[in-house]
């Protein structure tokens, strides 16, 4: 610990190398932040105040205490013992490097009558007679240094009120500094979380524009080259070449919606009290019945006005069908039922296909699941996934029954 | 077409139906320029552009739309995509011919998916997203270039 004697204050062999900026500049990054976080602590220059008042001491400080150094973070000085924050001393002449060892408060109130200190380095070193140190032990039990004051003449430090007073600044200081480095991991976290969406704002912008473009261009010059009317084997390659390429157009709005929902914090609405849904419904059902193997019977009947985001809806209805025509039984109808009442809305999309395994089944809707098919047509397993989070961001679900007669998923849209 | 025959700013129709045909150039195609910096996408519009029974001129960014339409005055409607490298983006490119060039229509085109698209546009600006259906984009032409 420091300590005080007139006449060798500038003697530097005493072990007292501080104050110096050629010295703070050694010091570690780490070291050098937690000086700066006890100088946060607007509390401390009160607490170092009241400490010399009620004790009569002529010197406080606050010090981080590690294995190699004792740093001065906070210093009241009121006896030129020439201390200032940032400030070394050699943690060997310190009585503070003890206190961490073994975690225990070290209370002297006159060091030549006392028993254990009388012949100790630390009060000769530093010709002080009393002595103060409470450790500040962090609430995850590590050790950062001490609260501790000294000074050349004795003084009553062995009283319960002192000691507790010592004990509630120690813990104070602890809790300060602790939340203090919530606070920055906190900070921290925000920043990573801001990086987090600034990547995702990137990566979205790299598959709707990036990815597509090249597309695009693949899909202009086969349409350049199928309108010079060429010949049979060049048509179908070019046809060829477009199919693909659309169905990679698929795929990339199918990440597209897995980004923005999934990474994204759910899927972004258009929500219409009066959302023109029929026209979007049947729309996408007469698109997908011109490619149909399997009959498309549709009913739909829309009494009540949807509050929903049409064309997301539709998009469920498309991914459904679809689906249905990839596992309905060959020439087997798909029936499709869209209703309303005051509850809400329903769709349901029923096939008469091979019932689905109920532990398939309880997996369907999660993203990049893909049973156990490997036609070279799969997609990429998003695309019930991306209709039961459309369906969720509605504050609905798509549920799906399936037994030997028929599989029947169905979408609940509840009314606002 | 003579310039002094246009209705500016009107919000109707471009360039007063009265004045086709009244003159020598009554059997010349209107002019659709077509601003797109993909080559393959221009090509392709070009061709949807004359199937559409115009002639058609290509610029692969607004700087060279601009010089072309500074050498020109026979075009009626630029055809312009909206993400080009250059000085200019589609966007400011449309805006540009309506203050320089007001007579002139102007349809934009974009993959992005643009917030609030109709606001960025001047006046009669008329917009398609990418992918655009040749038919419906004919059809505007029709309509604009009437």
């Amino acid at each position: 610990m420091m300590t005080y004697r007139e006449e060798t204050l500038e003697n530097a062999d005493r072990g007292m190398t501080s104050t110096n900026l050629s010295s703070v500049s050694n010091f570690d990054a780490a070291l050098t932040a937690d000086v700066a976080a006890i100088s946060r602590i607007d509390a401390v220059a009160s607490i170092l105040e009241i400490v010399c008042r009620t004790t009569g001491m002529g010197f406080a400080a606050v010090a981080r205490v590690t294995k190699e150094r004792w740093v001065a973070c906070a210093v009241r000085d009121e006896i030129a013992f020439g201390l200032l924050p940032g400030g070394e001393l050699d943690v060997k002449t310190t009585i503070c490097d003890e206190i961490r060892d073994n975690g225990r408060a070290v209370i002297i109130d006159h060091v030549a009558q006392d028993e254990h200190f009388r012949d100790h380095h630390t009060p000769r070193l530093y010709g002080l007679q009393s002595y103060i140190s409470m450790p500040i032990i962090l609430p995850d039990g590590a050790f950062f240094g001490t609260l501790c004051a000294i000074d050349p003449r004795p003084a009553r430090l062995n009283r319960p009120e002192v000691i507790g007073m010592f004990k509630n600044f120690a813990q104070l200081i602890a809790f300060h500094l602790d939340a203090q480095a919530r606070a920055a991991k906190q900070d921290a976290a925000l920043l990573d979380a801001q990086e987090a969406a600034k990547l995702r704002e990137q990566f979205v912008a790299i598959l709707a524009h990036d990815l597509r473009n090249p597309l695009a261009s693949i899909d202009a010059g086969v349409n350049v080259i199928l309108r010079r009317k060429p010949d049979e084997k060049t048509r179908s390659i070019g046809e060829q070449i477009q199919k693909s390429t659309r169905r990679m157009v698929v795929l990339i709005d199918d990440i597209l919606d897995f980004a923005r929902g999934r990474l994204g914090g759910g899927f972004m609405l258009e929500r219409n009290p009066n959302a023109p849904l029929l026209d979007h419904l049947e729309q996408v059902i007469g698109e997908l019945r011109d490619l149909s193997e399997n009959p498309i019977e549709a009913r739909i009947n829309l009494a009540h006005p949807v509050n929903c985001d049409p064309k997301r809806v539709a998009q469920i209805a498309s991914n459904l069908v679809a689906n249905a025509m990839k596992h309905g039984a060959s020439g087997r109808p798909i029936r499709v039922r869209a209703s309303t009442d005051e509850k809400g809305f329903e769709l349901t999309v029923v096939n008469e296909g091979d019932p689905i395994d109920e532990i398939v089944a309880q997996q369907l809707f999660r993203p990049f699941f893909r049973g156990n098919g490997r036609s070279a047509n799969q997609g990429l397993g998003l695309g019930l996934y991306i209709a039961s989070e459309i369906a969720h961001a509605h504050g609905g679900k798509i549920e799906v029954a399936s037994s030997k007669e028929e599989t029947r998923f169905t979408l609940h849209i509840p009314a606002a | 077409m003579p310039p002094q025959s246009v209705k500016t700013g009107s919000g109707l129709g471009p360039w007063d139906v009265s004045c086709r045909g009244a003159d020598m150039e009554k059997q010349k195609r209107p002019v659709v320029l077509v601003v797109e910096d993909e080559p393959l996408v221009l090509m392709d519009a070009l061709d949807l552009v004359t199937g559409a029974g115009f002639e058609a001129i290509g610029a692969k960014n607004a700087d060279e739309a601009i010089r072309i339409l500074e050498n020109r005055n026979d075009i009626r409607v630029v055809f312009t995509d909206v993400n080009m490298p250059g000085s200019m983006d589609g966007i400011k490119l449309a805006h540009a011919v309506r203050n320089r060039w007001p007579p002139i229509e102007i349809i934009v085109t974009s993959g992005l998916n643009l917030a609030n698209v109709q606001e960025l546009l001047p006046e009669r600006g008329v917009f398609f997203p990418k992918p655009y259906t040749p038919a419906e984009v004919a059809s505007a032409l029709h309509r604009l270039a009437a």
